[in-house]
């Protein structure tokens, strides 16, 4: 009997290491300065869609079936306008397990200056839950009006020279702007912080 | 018990004792086993085979007076002499008119191989043999007997202790589905323990300037972790023997990653923060599994932990322009993330208020462990 429930116990303990490793496993992958493309041929401007286009085109080839999740500019504030820094790219391909779900996230770095993009895919499922929830672009103003109304307004505060990060994503109905001092990055002392509604481009929330 | 075929009557008085018409037995046993018969004022000796069958009847001089050999389903197949009890295939008692055995709750029939009736209980409903229910001994009359008729009574234990792990299960993976569920079960198991180590989180908390509310945040989330409270046997209870042997087995055997203990911290985290002097340090891994999985030397890792991170956050110029909450709230998601270069390529990519408002499950861990410090 002992041996009985002993393999008793081991069968559950086996279902529950079962159930907790049941989704496959994904290993880190990094690469990085791939060539970017960050114009329209024959143009100078820097085009958001091909930025968005040449990545996602990249990040399917290892998450097929990800979706566009972030969107952030950071760089010198004064290249705001011209989108002239980094764009960072999140994308997110949720997988449901049979306890809880897998998230597979795909990191893009533009370096629209070098025109040279980083990728990184990882499994974020396992010790972080976070909002999943997909970024529509398409929902806003271009990316460029906002930029260059986020630039008008940092001139107002009087914050330039700085550092700024313009974001968005699917957790937050409205861009976020914020600035720091020159050269610290997105982490340094800060400037300025406001929003802009995505729809009719309404600055809010402006501090300083 | 009476039994009566034909004109034949037969008085029985347990296995002890039987009598019919003038003919009385009687069975004398040596632990368990039946070793010996009277027949009248004759005694016979029983010498029974690997099953229990009664096989050689001896007289009281040692000689042999009858032989039973049977086939592997208890047909007879060799007979010498005149067996004088009707125990026979597997010591249960035959009865020659109706050719049967009778296994107490059930008739067998020793040429069919099959009992006649069904059994009326399936307690091991996992083993396909068991299914059938008019089978004999799952169908292995070579390996067991059945001396009731009735699967034997570890068999129930069995069953019923089988019946109850996929109960518990079911119950943990519900509290998963139902909306609520899960937080409820973190406030009754996170609870308590955040109750009784308050003391000890005070300690520690203040020990390393950390806020006691975020140590009590994340032991009260991740000592009732899912696979934690599966592994616990009564839905009360801390997770205590099973849950630590199971999350000791897998650190073992998956090495640094597997996280452990009520603070849910990696061993390797854990080596680097004693290294680092964060936290007493452990001889080996074996010592630091051991405290990882300790609700009291737990609290130090997290407490640990936390200071770590705050200390590392506290070094960038940015996060202390924050607010008070928005800095707490940025230490629980460094904890759970660890200072990893990905964490710190992610917090630069997106900013503090980005990060911040992503991360729900560790906005959760406080605002819940705020929710119920309120409500108790």
């Amino acid at each position: 009997m002992n041996i009985k429930l002993s393999a008793i116990a081991l069968c559950w303990l086996w279902l529950v290491c079962s159930l907790a490793a049941c989704t496959a496993r994904f290993e880190p992958i990094e690469l990085t300065a791939l060539p970017a493309s960050v114009s329209q041929p024959d143009a100078r401007e820097i085009d958001v869609e091909v930025v968005l286009a040449g990545a996602e085109n990249q990040v399917r080839k290892v998450l097929p079936d990800a979706y566009l999740e972030f969107f952030g500019f950071s760089g010198d504030c004064r290249e705001l306008p011209h989108l002239r820094g980094t764009i960072n790219l999140g994308f997110d391909q949720v997988q449901q397990g049979i306890v809880r779900q897998q998230v597979l996230v795909a990191s893009v770095s533009v370096n629209t200056v070098e025109e040279t993009m980083d990728l990184r895919f990882a499994d974020h499922s396992s010790y972080y839950i976070i909002s999943t929830a997909p970024l529509l672009l398409q929902n806003s103003l271009p990316v460029r009006e906002i930029a260059v109304l986020a630039y008008e307004n940092i001139i107002r505060l009087g914050a330039v020279p700085c550092d700024v990060n313009l974001t968005w994503s699917g957790v937050r109905d409205t861009w976020l702007v914020e600035c720091t001092a020159p050269g610290s990055g997105s982490l340094g002392p800060r400037r300025c912080e406001f929003e802009i509604e995505p729809l009719t481009g309404q600055v809010r929330g402006t501090q300083q | 018990m009476k039994a009566t075929f034909g004109s034949s009557t037969t008085v029985y008085i347990g296995n002890y004792y039987e009598q019919t018409g003038s003919t009385i037995r009687k069975y004398y046993y040596a632990g368990g086993q039946r070793v010996a018969m009277r027949e009248n004022s004759t005694v016979y000796y029983l010498l029974t085979d690997h099953l229990g069958s009664t096989a050689i009847t001896a007289n009281s001089s040692g000689n042999r007076v009858a032989e039973l050999r049977y086939k592997a389903w208890g047909e007879t197949r060799y007979t010498y002499g005149t067996t004088p009890t009707t125990y026979r295939f597997t010591g249960q008692r035959e009865d020659a008119t109706i050719g049967l055995y009778f296994y107490n709750a059930r008739y067998y029939h020793p040429a069919l191989g099959r009992f006649i009736s069904a059994d009326p209980m399936v307690p091991e409903p996992g083993n396909p043999q068991a299914l059938n229910r008019y089978a004999y001994v799952y169908n292995n009359p070579l390996r067991y007997t059945d001396s009731t008729g009735h699967l034997p009574w570890w068999a129930y234990v069995a069953g019923v202790a089988g019946l109850y792990i996929v109960g518990r299960a079911g119950y943990e993976v519900g509290t998963l589905i139902v909306p609520g569920a899960d937080q409820a079960r973190r406030d009754q198991i996170g609870g308590s323990l955040v109750t009784e180590f308050a003391d000890v989180i005070e300690r520690e908390s203040a020990a390393r300037s950390v806020d006691p509310r975020l140590v009590s945040a994340v032991l009260r989330h991740e000592s009732a972790a899912f696979e934690r409270r599966l592994l616990t046997l009564w839905p009360t209870m801390q997770p205590g023997l099973i849950a630590n042997t199971a999350e000791f087995a897998q650190s073992v055997l998956q090495g640094d990653a597997a996280s452990i203990g009520p603070g849910q911290m990696q061993l390797r985290r854990a080596r680097e923060l004693e290294e680092m002097g964060y936290v007493t340090p452990r001889r080996n891994d074996f010592e630091r599994r051991l405290a990882l999985l300790n609700n009291q030397t737990a609290v130090e890792y997290v407490a640990g932990m936390l200071q770590y991170v705050s200390d590392q956050l506290r070094s960038i110029q940015g996060y202390n322009d924050l607010e008070f909450e928005q800095q707490q709230r940025l230490i629980l998601i460094a904890y759970n993330w660890g200072w990893t270069e990905e964490f710190q390529k992610h917090l630069r990519d997106r900013g503090f208020i980005e990060m911040i408002e992503r991360a729900g499950y560790d906005n959760q861990t406080l605002d819940e462990y705020l929710r119920w410090r309120e409500n108790r």
